[in-house]
């Protein structure tokens, strides 16, 4: 029983920050039809600015919990910043372009590999504990770091539910994902309502960013690590489908909980993608398909 | 007319002195990971052998038949994987035309090996396994001690120090190095009466430690050892299992410094013994190994390593080689090699050895330093001079 819970408890953490991630790349699909390859970077640089900023602003004599939330809201700027540029640059003129959109974004991510590389340096970037010690859930243990973690992202992701399913923006956006034509034909300005979708995604993973830098190992090519698996999320849930991208976060967080547990790390890696293509086989258009 | 006798004697001896000081340039690859988990390791690699191409500079350079001849050091990353690292040799080799290269990781070492035996270069491999070494592979020496130096060593000082440990769970990064590790580590700890409950594997990428460490912590082992996850990799787990309760003997066979372990696991790193770290603070530290250290650190995050300084030790094992062969052909530099005595970042005057456990004589004879963290530092615990 306490394993039982113990496998639940970590399912949700890791599952929290998936569906996080996933949401923005489903987001940005749903709206836009773009594989977006540099997502992970807006994740990646939100976690790479608390990880360099917090020891800074610790070291002017704030507490480490003041420095994280300076720090957090360093990392989201920038890496709404660069979602900006990327977007005016580069997305904006490939909307809707499967192809184009895949070899843009492919490109961007090769470039800000080198630029994250060059400015950050390879090495793992060290963070004191944001909140020290541990809870006991019904005999399950976890950091109390962790447990804010995960409480955080399902608000957020819950918000994020809500705001897509009940406000007049998520109403738009999700019109314009299930039909970009008709929906423009009611009114709805298509080009305006894609910047603000692939912002919304940017800020998505650069929550994830802050809330698991404190946790995870930091470095510059970490995103690319959670992308692949959150592509993965994607494709089982459903592209485009945003129901689908918590499901498909949640399905990785079992695997990679529950498959860690009885075999081992790899082998519920390998479990992950096999996984992937018996749902594409039996079910190409994922768990939840998108409308 | 003595004004410009003057000038025209100091014209002569300027060129003079120019043409003692042209120094050809030996371009020397490094295939090392400058991003990612092994990050520090790669960037030491690439500082070591600067730091030694510099030495060996100011020494006069490498002589070969009244030649004198620098080293530049020209390094790629190969991001740990065996995909990069083939796109690293091939840039290095075919475009930068090096003969001479050292390599880190398993798998981009392999990956270069398949050109560098092909295209007559000499690889100085930083393996931490047996393969790709000995006889089938005639120009490539290891420049760094492996499993099979390590291993026996830490076994014993484990064994000795706490008798009562029956058990062992081990714990490996799933690719060439880990696969070679967890071949002798587990065949020397069954052999010392030590059960291995679990051996298990993760993959490069992989982020999220707490179902691994859920497993070895249900296991109840003795001894975890993490005997080839880089260092951030080891503080994450140990962090993990100290949230489970684990209080166990902890070691990392391949742990390289505290600073990378403590980074990621904070005060789980405390007494985790390691078998590929060095101590720069006791006694027999050399005011040499001191100041490469001091200025090394800042520049790669942690403190030099056995994983850091094996570049260091591949341009001085050139230099040696090339000396004696009097030849800069990499074929007669890997014939005379395993009779060569070099200058090491550990000893002056090493050589190789290896003949029995790798059927050819391309092992440096370097000692093995077992270490223990405490308080955040390396504290030495064994000094082991493997006997080949």
């Amino acid at each position: 029983m306490q394993t039982a819970l113990q496998l639940l408890v970590t399912t949700l953490q890791i599952g929290a920050v998936y569906i996080l991630f996933s949401l923005g790349l489903t987001l940005v699909f749903g709206i836009m039809r773009v594989v977006n390859f540099v997502h992970g970077h807006f994740f990646a640089v939100s976690a790479l600015m608390v990880g360099v900023l917090v020891p800074k602003v610790v070291a002017t004599g704030l507490t480490i919990q003041s420095a994280y939330l300076i720090a957090a809201a360093a990392g989201i700027l920038v890496s709404l910043f660069l979602a900006l540029i990327v977007y005016k640059f580069g997305i904006a003129r490939f909307l809707r372009d499967l192809e184009g959109g895949f070899i843009l974004t492919m490109g961007l991510a090769l470039v800000l590999d080198g630029v994250f590389l060059e400015s950050f340096g390879g090495g793992v970037r060290s963070m004191p504990p944001i909140i020290e010690g541990n809870v006991t859930i019904l005999g399950a243990v976890l950091t109390t770091q962790r447990l804010v973690l995960c409480v955080v992202a399902a608000l957020l992701t819950g918000g994020l539910y809500w705001a897509l399913s009940a406000t007049k923006l998520g109403k738009a956006l999700r019109a314009v994902a299930a039909d970009h034509e008709a929906a423009m034909l009611q009114g709805i300005p298509y080009h305006g309502l894609a910047l603000i979708g692939f912002l919304l995604a940017a800020l998505m993973a650069s929550l994830a960013g802050v809330l698991i830098a404190p946790v995870s190992i930091v470095t510059p090519t970490m995103g690319t690590d959670y992308l692949m698996k959150s592509f993965v999320a994607v494709v089982v849930g459903g592209m485009g489908s945003v129901p689908g991208a918590i499901v498909g976060a949640l399905f990785i967080g079992v695997i990679e909980a529950v498959g860690g547990y009885f075999f081992d790390a790899s082998t519920a890696t390998i479990a992950m993608f096999v996984i992937v293509i018996f749902v594409l086989l039996f079910r190409p258009r994922g768990l939840i398909p998108h409308a | 007319m003595k004004s410009v006798m003057k000038y025209g004697f100091l014209a002569v001896a300027s060129a003079a002195a120019l043409a003692a000081n042209a120094q050809e340039t030996i371009k020397f690859g490094i295939s090392a990971p400058l991003s990612g988990a092994g990050a520090p390791w790669g960037k030491g690699s690439e500082f070591m052998c600067k730091a030694a191409a510099k030495e060996i500079k100011d020494a006069g350079g490498i002589k070969v038949k009244g030649k004198s001849y620098n080293v530049e050091c020209i390094a790629y990353d190969n991001k740990y994987t065996a995909a990069e690292g083939t796109k690293v040799a091939q840039t290095l080799l075919n475009r930068d035309g090096v003969k001479y290269m050292c390599a880190v990781g398993s798998a981009p070492i392999l990956a270069a090996q398949s050109l560098t035996e092909r295209q007559g270069v000499l690889l100085f491999s930083q393996a931490w396994t047996k393969s790709g070494k000995g006889p089938n592979f005639p120009l490539t020496f290891s420049d760094i001690v492996s499993p099979i130096e390590v291993v026996p060593a830490m076994v014993q000082y484990v064994t000795k120090a706490y008798p009562q440990a029956k058990t062992i769970a081990l714990f490996n990064v799933d690719d060439a190095n880990g696969h070679g590790a967890e071949e002798v580590v587990r065949a020397l700890w069954e052999k010392a009466g030590v059960k291995v409950l679990t051996s298990d594997f993760y993959v490069h990428g992989t982020t999220e430690f707490q179902p691994a460490a859920q497993r070895l912590a249900a296991l109840k082992p003795d001894i975890v050892d993490l005997a080839s996850p880089p260092p951030s990799v080891v503080g994450a787990v140990f962090k993990e299992l100290a949230v489970l309760g684990y209080k166990g003997i902890k070691l990392a066979t391949d742990g390289t410094a505290a600073e990378g372990i403590v980074a990621t696991g904070g005060a789980a790193a405390e007494g985790i013994y390691m078998g590929a770290a060095m101590t720069f603070d006791g006694p027999s530290v050399t005011e040499h190994q001191r100041k490469l250290n001091e200025e090394a650190k800042p520049l790669i995050g942690e403190s030099l390593s056995i994983a850091t300084n094996p570049c260091y030790d591949a341009v001085y094992m050139l230099k040696a080689g090339a000396e004696k062969a009097q030849s800069l052909e990499p074929k007669a530099i890997a014939a005379i090699m395993p009779t060569v005595r070099y200058k090491s970042f550990y000893e002056d005057n090493v050589g190789f050895g290896g003949k029995e456990a790798y059927g050819s004589a391309i092992q440096p004879m370097q000692p093995v330093y077992i270490t223990q963290i405490v308080n955040g530092k390396v504290v030495e615990r064994a000094k082991i001079t493997p006997k080949y």
